[in-house]
């Protein structure tokens, strides 16, 4: 069960049927590009993450943004 | 898609969670630990003996054919040596068919040996490990702490029970886990564990809890004799009950004896002129239990005059194991954290020193004992009179 | 876009079950890893910021009464910048939510189903919240008012039983370092406390807007002593042992032992804390997808919320190898700038604003006058 393969998969089945559920729903042209716009790039970014955990997220671009500012406050 | 084709999807879709249920374990699938002890073995690994509680199936109890004694569960020991507490459970779990399972574990002991070395690797084990309980009770073993383990109480299901009953009696001390955690974080970084020692008698080994371990910095330092215990729970007020018995030198030289059912104790540090100061405030109520003295307890002056015996009896149990730590240099009392309670500026100036202020801190005492019944005689002439020829 | 209609205090009742949320298991160790016996001081000092952010986003209501923070900063920082600034908003608030996603499943991997894939744990809760959310903004406030008092009585059932154990001399010496240590406490305690300004989703829907102010602030105050009582039962049961366990609360309820009968409480530490997150991630995921569809114009957004909670599952992974980042200072800054910063400058140019545009109406009024 913990194959990658499998979880590609499982996450592909996901996928279709969140895009089944939600496509009726949306109307007009606009809510679609959005829809398409959040969807596309997420399951691109689970099917990569399940191939390679271990790629750097928002999480480290995020981290030495703030440094200078928690180095200044904690200091003080 | 219809509204009851989506229904119907999404029931039939919600059966495929059916399939996952990843941590589902049978209780027959379990080796339920009741106690664990933990020993040092000659080439400095660590050897975990644990004591498993096997659960025979109900229906052998219905069954005839079945084993016809009354008790059906099983005690069963096994041992593992490995690199540290990890490891050995590893190993452990490598001889058994069933999984290890810590849930259950109410007793830990730890053998001496290690206790000597450093209890820091099983109880960081034990806090981390997410099953262990924080109630658990820790002791110290004279001896391996895997005979420990392997005794047969007749009395209760197994040895882990029985220690823990005893160790909830308070004839010794009841200590968990999180005490011990919170002791050694606290200031003095000591605690005191209560020690199992095996006594051989007839053939027959029977455990019980005599005195204490002290631990400084996760190292055991001392260990302390039944008395001198009993004093060091009077100073940590984890007293509930006690039997003093006192010479009576008034009273023909006579015994009497107080059961005290309430007790309590507190600690008052004071530093006066750079000297450090320790009052050590008892209060206790008890019952009369015996009195072989001449005195008359119906008169209210030889009450008082008993209660001074007991006070007197009771500040010398409690002086003898203050002087004993005093010696040792080792602060299990207690006195750290009280300084630092209260003094909190100067002994953040004088804690590097403390192993030497310590010794010199000087321990008054203020206690009051009151014997506030006599028991059902009042005064007892025809027994005290055949006595005295 | 949303025609649901909720009362103040139900908005109230979201906010500080939202908030409490993580910080009920987690913040006792944060707090006294820093302020150790004076942290009970901690969640009092931190308050004042919780009021000043829910001061900020009533007045900012109050301005701009059925608009949301990204709709007038769109209208204050004109379109551009508000989109900008509004996108970067409303990745805090998925990243947040991801963060406390990532906290529940860690949580529950390490404590109770070890071998349950994460995917599975993060993917059930997360269909539960988008369910709600989809329900509307009456649906995710009468889910909290409905289950508080659920939470409320498991967590009476979880200090009653500890009273017993109390110790208060574990609280002495009062304040021996001074204030310094506490204010450290509720320095770190700011990885929670500006969760609050997600309120300003749910403020445009709320029907008795008088009472507004009085419930925001009366949410902030129960959070409060939630977590002071909190502190008080865990510092004076744990002691100094309390910066140990990673989850002190847990470690309280499994220390419970009623008469050797009551044992083994920490299953009910788990309902409080599965409750207590769902209510977390809804908050977020409400606020989000309402968020984004209002940045982009979009005229509905419950389409959004399945492809959202997608996303915040993948940032609950997405790079992060070990939660115990959340409390780190850059964290506590992040939370602060979005949480605390924006609302108040928002605040700020709205003043500017209306006092500019006041003015330009004077000189008008003026140039009539003079004409």
């Amino acid at each position: 069960m913990n194959h990658p393969k499998t979880y590609i998969v499982v996450i592909l089945l996901i996928a279709i049927l969140m895009l089944l559920f939600d496509w009726r729903g949306l109307k007009d042209a606009k809510t679609k590009a959005a829809y398409l716009i959040l969807y596309v790039p997420g399951v691109a970014l689970a099917i990569l993450l399940v191939i390679n955990p271990n790629i750097p997220g928002p999480v480290q671009w995020m981290q030495p943004l703030f440094q200078p500012l928690a180095k200044m406050l904690f200091k003080s | 898609m219809q509204p009851t084709c989506r229904t119907l999807l999404t029931l039939l879709l919600s059966a495929i969670l059916l399939s996952g249920c990843w941590d589902r374990i049978e209780i027959n699938d379990l080796a339920i630990i009741t106690a664990a002890g933990v020993d040092l073995t000659d080439n400095d690994r660590i050897k975990l003996s644990v004591q498993l509680f096997v659960p025979s199936p109900p229906s052998s109890e219905q069954s005839a054919s079945g084993p016809s004694s009354g008790s059906t569960n099983k005690t069963v020991v096994r041992d593992a040596i490995g690199i540290d507490m990890a490891d050995a459970t590893a190993r452990l779990q490598e001889r058994l068919s069933r999984k290890v399972f810590w849930g259950q574990a109410d007793v830990f002991v730890f053998g001496e040996k290690l206790a000597r070395k450093s209890i820091k690797e099983p109880l960081e084990f034990l806090t981390r490990h997410p099953h262990p309980r924080e109630r658990a009770n820790l002791f110290v073993s004279d001896g391996p702490a895997e005979n420990v383990l392997k005794w047969n109480t007749p009395i209760e299901r197994n040895s882990a029970e029985t220690l823990r009953e005893m160790a909830i009696l308070q004839t010794g001390l009841n200590v968990s886990i999180l005490q011990a955690i919170e002791e050694l974080s606290e200031e003095a970084h000591t605690a005191v564990l209560p020690v199992v020692h095996i006594l051989q008698k007839d053939g027959e080994s029977s455990p019980f809890i005599s005195g204490s371990a002290t631990f400084k910095d996760l190292r055991m330092a001392d260990r302390l004799d039944t008395s001198v215990t009993r004093g060091l729970l009077w100073l940590r007020n984890e007293i509930k009950s006690a039997t003093i018995t006192s010479p009576v030198p008034q009273g023909g030289g006579g015994i009497a004896s107080v059961y005290l059912f309430h007790a309590s104790s507190k600690l008052v540090p004071s530093i006066k002129n750079g000297e450090w100061r320790m009052r050590v405030v008892i209060d206790a109520t008890g019952n009369l239990n015996e009195n072989t003295s001449t005195l008359d307890t119906t008169k209210e002056p030889n009450i008082v005059k008993l209660q001074q015996n007991f006070k007197r009896t009771l500040q010398k149990r409690i002086e003898e194991t203050v002087k004993i730590a005093q010696k040792s240099g080792v602060d299990y009392l207690g006195f750290a954290e009280q300084f630092y309670r209260h003094y909190p500026k100067q002994w953040n100036k004088s804690k590097k020193n403390w192993d030497e202020i310590f010794p010199k801190v000087v321990v008054s005492y203020d206690i009051r004992l009151v014997v506030a019944r006599n028991g059902l005689t009042g005064d007892n002439k025809t027994l005290q009179q055949s006595e005295t020829p | 876009m949303e025609r649901g209609r909720i009362s103040a205090a139900q908005v109230a009742v979201l906010s500080f079950m939202a908030v409490t949320a993580t910080s009920l298991l987690t913040a006792p160790t944060v707090a006294s890893s820093v302020a150790k016996q004076d942290m009970w001081l901690s969640p009092i000092l931190a308050s004042t910021v919780g009021f000043l952010i829910v001061w900020l986003l009533v007045k900012l209501n109050q301005a701009y009464p059925n608009q949301t923070l990204i709709e007038y900063m769109k209208k204050l920082l004109g379109r551009p910048l508000g989109v900008t600034i509004g996108l970067l908003y409303l990745l805090f608030i998925i990243q947040t939510t991801a963060n406390v996603l990532r906290q529940f499943t860690d949580f529950i991997k390490m404590t109770f189903l070890l071998t349950t894939p994460a995917l599975v744990i993060a993917g059930s809760m997360i269909l539960v919240c988008a369910l709600i959310v989809r329900g509307g903004v009456e649906t995710v406030a009468r889910f909290a008012t409905l289950l508080l008092p659920v939470v409320v009585v498991l967590i009476l059932m979880l200090y009653m039983p500890t009273i017993k154990d109390i110790n208060a001399h574990n609280f002495e010496p009062v304040l021996s370092e001074g204030m310094t240590p506490p204010l450290k406490g509720a320095f770190r305690l700011m990885s929670w406390v500006p969760v609050f300004t997600f309120m300003n989703f749910y403020l445009p829907f709320v029907s008795n807007k008088r009472h507004m102010l009085g419930w925001a602030f009366g949410s902030v105050a129960i959070f409060t002593v939630i977590l002071f009582v909190t502190f008080i039962f865990v510092y004076a049961i744990l002691g100094d042992a309390t910066p140990i366990y990673v989850y002190p609360f847990m470690v309280l309820a499994r220390f419970i032992s009623l008469t050797e009968f009551f044992e083994h409480l920490e299953s009910l530490v788990m309902m409080v804390w599965v409750v207590e997150i769902v209510i977390r991630i809804t908050f977020g995921l409400f606020s989000a997808s309402i968020g984004l569809a209002q940045c982009l114009g979009l005229p509905q957004y419950r389409p959004l919320v399945l492809p959202i909670s997608m996303i915040m599952v993948l940032f609950s992974y997405w790079g992060i190898t070990n939660v115990e980042f959340v409390f780190s200072p850059e964290i506590v800054m992040y939370y602060l700038t979005f949480g605390l910063l924006l609302p108040l400058l928002l605040y700020l140019a709205s003043l500017m604003k209306r006092r500019f545009g006041k003015q330009q109406k004077d000189t008008e009024e003026k140039g009539e006058y003079a004409v």
